[in-house]
């Protein structure tokens, strides 16, 4: 394998080095702004700047929990969320599997009008979008919220990669065997793709539970608020009150952390195609 | 018995029906809450109208005209570009190399993804406050360590000259995580006999990246780079967040041009939207001419 | 006042939604009134609440009065008042007057004035406060040299003084001048008797040899005698003069109870040479709501307004009341703070009533302008010059 042991060492602790290297760079203002959560408010941001400081206390905490209704906003945030990501596996693997596996006309057309769409800012385009929800009567409801976002064009072109990379075989086989495209679809080539589909998962509820600006415009009462609006009530337009700001942070951050834990053993499967070619 | 010809017929109507049932639920969707929205934005580009949507004058190509003679215009597209090709570079680059190195199932290969996935979890404002915070030259700790260590102080967000690239730094650290962890994804999905094959014909490690991974990976690699450029030329929550486009305008991309002019200060979203039409050109032209390139390499190695 | 019985009556079981940008500790207090007000008026009004980032709230309130979904009050400020009342977008208050309780002549005239375009009155105000005011620390007098109980009177003191106190070695500065903001030398220019343009004449004043001379002061400041540290912004300022590293800053009132919980030793005054300008914010009601929601909402305005209510916020606060009454009350008197606060207000000075230019004015001409010149030490006549025509376009612009 390694022309000699010397060289594996060396080649190991290099590479262990640097992952480690990243590991501090990544979690060295993580630590921060943890411990900080737990700081007085003027100890937070003093100089010269320190990480510890002499007394701590749950204040900070006691603040968001008090002054937001923060249960209510993390059942919204999880519908919301949650309510996308699954819609979004559905749609956006059907959709990406019939441009990856299917012929049909126009079919570069309507991919490149779709990529299209994800080359315009929203503020340009949430007014029609307001008013479209608005005419459907839909602002202030849950199903207002997830519809226009159950299909996302990153989450087809994300899709349609992943399904061209996997051997044409495979449905080949199936066809010949006489299967259903639908068939062949969920029974065959969807579970291959479980790394890009729980990937596709977290990444569309990770991008829907920080997502401010949308939310915030097809809602009006706070009861149907969403986690992203707690974290920017600290911000005041003159003063910013760092410790509940840090500690929303922390406590916005927590549950998709536990998430990604979990969804971790999916990500990276090994084995899947290789079966078929032995 | 029927003509094959015939056969290949019938199969084709029939793949093109499946097809569209496949896919109609997701172009509905879109048609409706991202296409008509999109076109009529674009509409209002060649009037002049307020938010309120009131008083609509056809000024016909004005906008572009002003646009286009408008020195603060180009300064944020020189700002844009500089982020997008730089950001999408460097993301791509790095979390394909963490993707190599982290891509096995040891304890330690577990950890180091769930921590490198830390900063994408984030939301971009909480990351805009936070290395405001750390990084600014007077209270932050970053500087400060730099300072202590013998070395100038630096003034990192308030240049100038070095604004723009902590911007890239700070996009790339929240960012690469995802990036990795999607051509992770890939690399599982690459069967370790390849690899087994070309050990035994004594190909090093490098060779083996270089010939077997990244054509295998080729679909996601460029799904990273296309998607990441698509985004990246939007860039807006970072740059308002740290820096407001300061200073002396370093930072200022066009999507934050738009927002100043569209929602603030002259809340022109005539303007706005013409402005938007000229950047969404822009990323079409190098967007879709990248994407055709990888595509076409893609087909050729898929089929 | 006439309210018949039936107007009362038909208020009963009224919900009004009322939003604003009141994020932060202030939002707490806004919390709390509203919360008093549900449980103890006697009409059965409800009102909730909705409080949202100053950019959400200034993207979302135009949608919704377009498409007729807006809020029935909010809290508005008088600098963007202009764009909204020539769209039609607030309605008039001028009943208000009438068939409300808080007495017009207890309000400051000047205030008053902020929000009436073309003779109507478009807000009530809610809050008014100095945008700039004088703090100086104490302690950072002492140590050089100078007397603690008296800051500067006038701008070149102010200068001098802050030339005593910096020492760059101890990362100590003698004054804050913030990026991107151009408070303090609007300050200084209205202490010279001009505003930004003058607004018989349309045109801009930058190029006037008293304007220069300010921007040429403050740069040398910068520049050359170093007393600020470059490229801060305001919420930074914050930190450093809490953290007693600043000699003398200048900003709004609500720095007021920060600094008092971090224990710098600190003063406030007015500010020298010159009236101070004014912040503001006020209510007002989107012209789709119907009447009976307004007489609601008067209601509601009728108990923020209580001479009662105002005092409890100007303590609570640290901001000046807004009724001439509750000023003179002896409780805010003591406060040497408030008292500093309250002293400015009557002859404050309003910047640009009405004027839809300002704001696009403020953020393409003015602050780049200070911020060249202060911090990338451009030439000071030719920026001025540059900048001085392109204000003239957006004046003359329609």
């Amino acid at each position: 394998m390694y022309k000699n042991m010397k060289q594996m060492k060396t080649g190991t602790v290099v590479k262990y080095m640097f992952l480690l290297l990243i590991c501090i760079l990544v979690l060295f203002p993580f630590f921060w702004v943890v411990i900080s959560s737990f700081k007085f408010e003027r100890d937070i941001v003093t100089y010269p700047p320190t990480v510890f400081a002499k007394n701590y206390t749950l204040v900070n905490y006691r603040r968001i929990l008090d002054y937001l209704p923060i249960f209510t906003y993390i059942k919204n945030t999880v519908i919301f969320a949650v309510g996308v990501g699954i819609c979004n596996v559905i749609f956006d693997s059907m959709t990406g599997y019939a441009f990856a596996r299917m012929n049909f006309r126009g079919k570069n057309i309507l991919f490149t009008i779709i990529l299209v769409t994800m080359m315009v800012p929203f503020q340009i385009i949430m007014t029609p979008i307001y008013m479209e929800v608005y005419a459907l009567g839909m602002l202030d409801t849950y199903i207002g919220l997830i519809l226009p976002k159950i299909t996302s064009a990153y989450g087809i072109y994300m899709m349609r990669s992943f399904f061209t990379s996997l051997p044409k075989e495979l449905e080949e086989a199936a066809r010949i065997d006489g299967l259903s495209e639908i068939k062949i679809f969920y029974k065959i080539m969807l579970p291959l793709c479980r790394p890009a589909t729980v990937t596709l998962f977290v990444f569309t509820l990770m991008g829907c539970w920080n997502d401010l600006l949308y939310p915030m415009m097809l809602t009006s009462k706070s009861e149907m608020r969403t986690l992203s609006a707690g974290v920017a009530m600290f911000v005041g337009q003159n003063v910013v009150e760092y410790g509940p700001s840090l500690a929303i942070a922390i406590v916005s951050m927590l549950p998709l952390l536990i998430l990604f834990f979990f969804a971790q053993k999916y990500f990276v499967e090994g084995v899947a195609v290789t079966g078929l070619k032995d | 018995m029927v003509s094959s010809k015939k056969r290949l017929g019938n199969y084709r109507k029939r793949s093109e029906r499946t097809a569209f049932l496949f896919m109609l639920p997701s172009l509905s969707v879109l048609f409706i809450f991202v296409f008509i929205p999109l076109v009529s934005s674009f509409i209002l580009g060649v009037f002049d109208v307020n938010i309120f949507l009131t008083n609509f004058n056809f000024v016909g190509l004005k906008h572009f005209q002003n646009i286009f003679a408008d020195e603060r215009v180009w300064n944020a597209f020189k700002n844009t570009f500089i982020f997008t090709f730089a950001e999408a570079g460097l993301q791509v680059s790095f979390g394909f190399l963490v993707a190599c190195l982290i891509s096995g199932n040891t304890f330690f290969q577990r950890a180091a993804r769930s921590i490198y996935f830390i900063p994408v979890v984030c939301s971009m404002t909480s990351v805009g406050l936070i290395g405001m915070m750390i990084l600014d030259p007077n209270i932050g700790s970053i500087p400060y360590l730099i300072a202590s260590l013998g070395f100038d102080k630096p003034m990192m967000l308030k240049d100038p000259k070095t604004a723009l690239f902590i911007i890239v730094l700070i996009t790339v650290w929240k960012n690469f995580g995802q990036t990795m962890i999607i051509l992770a994804a890939g690399l599982a999905g690459i069967g370790r006999n390849y690899y087994e094959a070309a050990q035994i014909d004594g190909a090093s490690k490098l060779q083996q990246t270089r010939f077997i991974t990244v054509p295998l990976i080729w679909p996601s690699l460029s799904f990273c780079f296309v998607t990441n450029l698509i985004g990246s030329f939007q860039v807006f929550d970072i740059a308002f967040v740290a820096t407001k486009g300061g200073p002396l305008f370093s930072t200022e991309t066009v999507v934050q041009l738009i927002y100043a002019r569209g929602f603030s200060g002259d809340m022109n979203l005539g303007y706005a939207s013409a402005l938007a039409v000229v950047l969404l050109v822009v990323i079409v032209v190098f967007t879709m001419t990248l994407y055709g390139l990888l595509n076409r390499q893609e087909r050729k190695m898929f089929g | 006042m006439a309210n018949s019985a039936e107007t009362e009556a038909s208020l009963d079981g009224i919900t009004l939604s009322f939003w604003n940008s009141y994020t932060g500790s202030d939002g707490d207090i806004l919390r709390e009134y509203v919360n008093e007000f549900n449980a103890v008026n006697e009409y059965g009004i409800t009102v909730n609440m909705d409080i949202m980032p100053w950019d959400t709230f200034s993207q979302k309130l135009p949608q919704t009065i377009s498409t007729n979904t807006a809020p029935d009050v909010v809290l508005w400020g008088y600098d963007g008042l202009g764009a909204y009342v020539s769209e039609g977008a607030f309605q008039s208050l001028d009943d208000y007057w009438e068939k409300g309780n808080a007495p017009k002549d207890d309000f400051h005239a000047n205030i008053l004035d902020l929000y009436n375009i073309d003779g109507v009155q478009y807000e009530i105000p809610f809050v008014a406060f100095g945008a700039t005011y004088y703090y100086w620390n104490k302690d950072l007098f002492s140590a050089a040299g100078l007397d603690p109980e008296n800051p500067g009177t006038t701008w070149d003191e102010v200068i001098e003084n802050a030339k005593k106190i910096t020492n760059a070695s101890e990362n100590i500065y003698g004054m804050a001048i913030p990026t991107g903001d151009y408070q303090l030398t609007h300050a200084m220019i209205v202490g010279a008797g001009y505003g930004w343009y003058d607004e018989e004449s349309n045109t801009s004043n930058l190029t006037r040899p008293e304007v220069i001379d300010v921007f040429t002061r403050l740069q040398n400041a910068v520049q050359a005698d170093k007393v600020s540290p470059m490229n801060v912004t305001g919420n930074e300022f914050d930190t450093l003069f809490a953290n007693g590293r600043i000699g003398q800053y200048f900003n709004g009132p609500w720095l007021l109870n920060a600094l008092r919980e971090s224990g710098v030793n600190f003063g406030v005054t007015v500010l020298p040479e010159g009236p101070v300008s004014m912040g503001s914010t006020g209510f007002a009601i989107p012209s789709t709501v119907s009447e009976e929601h307004k007489l609601a909402v008067y209601k509601f305005i009728d108990y923020m307004m209580s001479a009662e209510k105002v005092k409890e916020w100007s303590l609570k606060n640290g901001f000046p009341p807004v009724l001439i009454s509750v000023g003179e009350d002896s409780e805010i008197l003591n406060d040497t703070a408030l008292r500093a606060y309250t002293e400015g207000l009557s002859t404050a000075k309003a910047k640009y009533v009405g004027s839809q230019k300002v704001s696009t004015i403020s953020s393409e001409v003015v602050g780049p302008l200070c911020e060249q010149i202060y911090f990338g030490n451009a030439d000071v006549a030719e920026s001025c010059e540059k900048a001085a025509k392109k204000m003239d376009d957006i004046l003359t612009q329609e």
